[in-house]
Parts: C-alpha cells; structure tokens; sequence
C-alpha cells in the first residue's frame, strides 16, 4: 500500500516536472526573441557583432535609440501608422458588424452565394490582387494618400465570418424577445448581439490592428511619397543591408514598431483567450 | 482641292512626327513639383541625398521642388518604375541601375536628353570616359551618371601583414595564398577572402579576367564563358576555395552585411565590396579598431575589376514637358563638381566629371584618404558589363546558379554550366 502511494507520487512528480520543464521551454523559446530585441537594442554596434555573441551588453548604450529618432522623421510615420490602423478599424467595424448580423439572422435571395463570395475573398492572398488594385488606386490619383492603405482593407472577410459564428451563437429566443418588446433591428444589433460577442469582437479588432500596423508589403506598393509611409517601412530603412546592418538600431527601431502591439494583447489577452475557448466548447 | 487636302495632312503630320522624334528643350515656367525615386537609403548615402535636394529646393530660382523618395534597392527602384509607367503614374527621375538601363532604354522610356545638353552647352567631354558606356544608347543620352561605383578590396592590414604579406596583393593567386595561411595559423578561426554572390559584378570581373569578356559577350548578346570554359575554371575553382574553408561561402540572406560583420568581428580578413560604401565601411573598420586596407581588386594572374552602380534618367511616359525641364535642372544640379566632388568624399561613389577632380573637395580627401583615390585610378583597367537588354535577367540567371552551387552544394560546376547552357539557349 506504502509502496503503491509512492510509486503514484513518484509518477505525478514525474508528470508535473516534464510538464513543468516543457514550459519553460516554451517560455524561453518564446521570450528569448524579445529579450534579444531588447538587449541588442542597448548594445554597441561592435557589442552587437561580437563573436561568441554575449547575453548582456558589455556597455549599455541609448544611441541606438537616439539614431532612429535622429535618422528618421518618426512622429511623421508613427502618426501614418496610427491614422491608417484606426481607419481600418473603425471601417472594419462599421462594414463587419452589420454584414455578419446579416449573415447570421436573415435568410435573403443569393445569402449562400454572398457568403461564399466572403468566403472566397478570405482566401485570396493580396499578392495576387496587388497589381490591378495599384493601378486602379494610380488612376485614381491616390498613390500619394493614405487612401490605398485603408480603403482596400475597409471590409475584412476573416472579421465578418468572426462575427456571425458568434452572433450564431446568440439564441433566437432572446433576439424574438427583443422584437416583440419593439426593439429595432439596429438596437438588436448593437445592444444583444454586440455584448454578447465582445469577445470576437476584441478578436477581431486585435487581429486587424496586428495586420494593418505590422503591414510592410502593401504600403511599399501602394506609397510613393515618404509622407504617407508608415513606420514599418521607416523601420525597414534603418537596415542599410549593403553597408553592414546596424543591429542596434534595427532592435531599437523595432522595440518602438512592437511596444504597441504588445501593450494591447497584454491588455485584451483575456478577451481573446475567452473568445477561443467559447467557440471551442460550443 | 482633294489634292491640296491631302498635302496639308501629310505636312501636319510631319511636322507632329518631327515633334516626337526630335523633341524640343523647353524651359521651366511655372513652380513645379517633381519626385525623384532612388535606391540611397544607408546613413551617408540619404544624408548627402537630402542635403542635395534640400539645397536644390533652397536655391534654384525656377521655383522646381523635388520630392525624394526611397524605393529600396536597385531591383525595387525597377520594378516600381516599371509598374508605375504602366499605371500611368510613373516618377519624373529615377536613379536606375546598370542592368535595368537596357531594359528601359529598350523600350524607349527615357527621355533623350541631347536637346537640354546642346541648349545648355553641358560638356559631354568632361564626363568620365570609364563611367560612359551607359550614357548613349541609339544616338541618344538617355542618362547621366550619378552613384557610380566599382568594386574594391577591403582587408585587414595587420592580419596579411602577420603571415607575410605588407602590402596589397597584385594578384588573386597571390591573394588566395595570403588568405590560405590566415585561415590555417588561425586554426580556421579566421577566414582569409570573401565573396558575396553579384554575377555581373564581382563575379563577372573574375570571369572576365580569365576571357577578357565576362559573363556576357561583347555584343551582349551570348556568352561564351559557357563554351570556352572560363565560367567552368571558375566555379570549379570558387567551389574549392570554399570546400578548403579559406574562402567565406556567402550567407543566405543579407550576404553583404554578414560579411561586413564578420569582417568587424576579425572572423574575416577580407572581403570585395563597392567603392560606394567605402565611407561606412571604413566608418566601421575604425570604430573596431580595424587597420582598414583598401585595394585594386585581382583577378587571375593581375588586376581586373568591374564598374557598376547608378545612373540618373528621365521617365519620358506620363510627364509634361514642364517636369522632363524641371528634371533636367535637377540633373545638371547634381553633375556640378560641387556636388560631384561632395557625392564622392561623402560616400565613396566614383567622382563622374574631369572638374570635379580638380575641386580642393577631392584633392584634400585624397590626400587623406588613399583609399576613395584608388577607387578612381582603378577605372584604368575596370571595365563595364555589356549593354544589352539581356544583361539583367541573364545577371539574374547565373545568379541562382552560382547560389545553387556555393550556397546550396548540391550540384557540380559541369551541373551548372550546363543547365546555363540551356537557359542561355532560351534567352539569347
């Protein structure tokens, strides 16, 4: 009996320890990236270079930073990145709530063939839609705007099919109640269904905010004028690939472009880990 | 009547075909805003640039405003250049490459600038004879030199001094004998020569110092390096170099600049780069503490060496005449010696005019830096590849073939001739 308890105990540890080193595993795996980020950014260009490289810089430094405000006119393409990210999602929102409601409660002529459109365009990479939308945009004379970065992105296929699985989810019964109580459809809309798929909403919000300030191709296509880059490509110009690659302003720069991102998964994270598991359990 | 009618439309067209073909300089009459699309985006390079247009801006009196924009590498400047006159939208002037010259002068989208040049009296004879090749096409100047560039030596003096060697070598088999014993006293630590995979330009000089022709013929329209077996001694012997460990195989992605670092690192003792990053270059050799040496390339059995780089031309598709003048102004801006003289000492670029030279700007870099004057005297035996319509996508093909043999090793040097034979077959 003694023997059979130790021998689970041993097991259970055994479990929770491999458990336990997989982790931490991940977590290095995961973090390291970033502490690499964060600790280049610090270093000297020959610090940077160094061979065996050091996990620590041997002297602390701040001009990698002062380079990239020095090198670049950041303010201008920060504010291009902000402009052009909140743009595409406010128009995502405004365009995705209503057509998933749609798609989720209506039954109308050609709905499955709307939706498969929907779904067909989720599928199409933008590499192959690029050249007819740069010289459609051309011909428009809007290359030299921030309208080719925003426009193109102002109906998200991925956000709309997000959202009416979720306003699927919403029983019929509470939407009939709302009706017979006169609620019109926009209030069913904004005050049933919006709350009740927060969580995809936060979702799809975050993904389109990752996708449009992270975007590096489609504005070095769709831009021809410095004052309508967006900090992706400021970043990208601090390579100076044939001249030898400046790690630390590259960090440095890059720790400016992920702060953002990062603040706001450590602030919706729970959003979004509930919003998965909802539809997993479902 | 009839007859008189058709006279008078046969001498209207005449006279609007001898407007297309001979077209006419006019002159700046209303402000005017221009973009200039070019490929200078490291440190020195975008400084100088910004310099120069902000100066234009402040000090031209024909009211012209130029817009400079980044586009990337020379390959993005091309593309985009390409795609925007097909949309309609092109830039006013782009700084465009050797290998994509051809490709836009062949289908006639560059302005032919012998209007402006005979209007203004510009003096085509104090352009450097050795940066003039890509300037002329078909009667016409379709371009004007801008960030030149041939290909130079960079070594660590003290580690060849070490093992013998107090000077520049004169030759690549001196060279790879020097850069063999580096690697071998280092206990293979330290390798003695790198090369990064740029077949019209580096490898082009290497070929060419074994036929006198290069990787493409005189008339840019074949290459016998396929059949007369100078591409195969080549490759068979670039394969070895590396095989033996003494020579860097170059890194999968961002190539130049891990060569750069490991040169910064003392894991390398030398390396072939442009003369263009001659200032960032040595910029960086000092802040390590490198004892930088700068030197004439080498080829078998002497010196060869390869001109590259930028040129400035005017888009002809989708600009009034008011722009293609307002460019015009800019171009002459930057071939003055001021700014000429300035490029040079600046980031390394080849000096483009004969004045220039003589500026006190050149003379007292020279005096100082040996170096940025080696580059110039250089173009004594550097030579230019071909001009041909052929020359960016067969620069393109051998490309990935010598990345297939020294990167991805897993084909032969008899391999990879072939397959070129057949791809050159498909081309030419």
């Amino acid at each position: 009996m003694h023997s059979k308890y130790t021998g689970f105990k041993l097991r259970r540890l055994a479990v929770s320890g491999i458990s336990f080193t997989f982790k931490l595993f991940m977590l290095v795996l995961f973090l390291f990236p970033f502490y690499w980020m964060i600790v280049t950014s610090f270093k000297t260009y020959g610090g940077s270079i160094v061979f065996p490289p050091t996990l620590l810089p041997h002297t602390f430094t701040l001009e990698a930073f002062e380079q990239v405000f020095t090198r670049l006119n950041l303010w201008n393409y920060l504010k291009n990145s902000v402009i052009v990210t909140v743009a595409v999602i406010v128009i995502q929102t405004l365009i995705g709530v209503p057509a998933a409601y749609a798609f989720s409660r209506y039954s109308f002529k050609g709905r499955g063939i709307m939706l498969a459109l929907v779904m067909a365009a989720f599928m199409v990479p933008t590499q192959i839609t690029f050249i007819t939308v740069y010289i459609m945009m051309s011909k428009l004379r809007w290359l030299n705007t921030l309208l080719p970065q925003i426009v193109p992105f102002g109906a998200s296929a991925y956000g709309i099919f997000l959202l009416r699985q979720a306003f699927m989810q919403v029983p019929t019964d509470i939407i009939e109640a709302a009706r017979l109580d006169n609620a019109g459809e926009i209030k069913i809309m904004t005050r049933i269904m919006l709350p009740a798929a927060k969580s995809s909403l936060m979702t799809v919000t975050l993904f389109s905010f990752v996708g449009s300030w992270n975007s590096y191709f489609w504005p070095l296509v769709m831009s021809n004028a410095e004052k309508v880059r967006p900090l992706t490509l400021a970043i990208e110009r601090l390579k100076d690939q044939d001249a030898g690659i400046n790690w630390p302003v590259i960090m440095a720069g890059n720790m400016i472009m992920v702060l953002p991102v990062l603040l706001i998964f450590l602030l919706m994270s729970n959003k979004i880990i509930s919003s998965m598991g909802y539809r997993g359990i479902k | 009547m009839k007859k008189l009618f058709v006279v008078l439309l046969m001498g209207a067209l005449l006279v609007s075909a001898q407007g297309l073909v001979f077209a006419e300089a006019v002159g700046v009459t209303e402000p005017i805003t221009i973009t200039f699309w070019h490929a200078r985006g490291s440190t020195v390079d975008a400084e100088w640039l910004a310099n120069s247009i902000n100066k234009f801006n402040a000090t031209n009196t024909l009211g012209i405003t130029v817009e400079g924009v980044y586009q990337g590498y020379f390959s993005d400047v091309q593309a985009k250049t390409l795609a925007s006159i097909a949309a309609g939208d092109p830039p006013t002037i782009a700084e465009i490459s050797c290998t994509a010259i051809p490709v836009l002068a062949t289908q006639d989208l560059l302005v032919d600038l012998t209007p402006y040049v005979e209007r203004d009296g510009f003096d085509m004879d104090n352009i450097v004879e050795a940066v003039s090749d890509y300037i002329y096409y078909d009667g016409q100047i379709i371009t004007m030199p801008y960030t030149r560039g041939t290909a130079i030596m960079y070594y660590n003096k003290d580690m060849y001094a070490e093992v013998g060697l107090d000077r520049a070598p004169t030759t690549l088999e001196e060279l790879n004998h020097y850069a063999k014993l580096i690697y071998e006293n280092s206990d293979g630590a330290v390798k003695g020569i790198g090369y990064t995979i740029e077949a019209n330009y580096y490898q082009h000089y290497l070929v060419q110092s074994l036929n006198g022709m290069g990787i493409l013929d005189a008339d840019g329209s074949g290459a016998s390096c396929l059949e007369d077996g100078s591409l195969l001694q080549f490759l068979t012997d670039w394969f070895e170099w590396t095989e033996e460990g003494w020579c860097a195989v170059p890194a999968l992605s961002s190539a130049s600049s891990v060569v750069q670092e490991n040169f910064n690192n003392k894991s390398l003792a030398a390396f072939v780069s442009s003369s263009n990053r001659a200032t960032t270059i040595s910029n960086n050799a000092k802040a390590n503490g490198i004892n930088l040496g700068m030197a004439f390339t080498v080829g078998y059995g002497g010196y060869s060496a390869p001109i590259g780089g930028g040129s400035l031309g005017i888009i002809n598709r989708g600009n009034t005449d008011q722009e293609i003048a307002a460019a015009w102004e800019f171009m002459k801006f930057l071939m003055t010696d001021e700014q000429v003289a300035g490029n040079h000492v600046a980031t390394g670029v080849l000096p483009a005019t004969y004045s220039s030279i003589e500026t006190d700007i050149i003379q007292e870099c020279w005096a100082e830096n040996e170096g940025y004057k080696l580059s110039y005297e250089q173009l004594d035996f550097a030579s230019e590849i071909r001009f041909s319509p052929y020359v960016s996508e067969w620069s393109s093909i051998v490309k990935s073939a010598m990345s297939q043999l020294i990167q991805g090793r897993n084909i032969t040097p008899e391999e990879v001739v072939q397959n070129l034979k057949d791809e050159a077959a498909a081309l030419f």
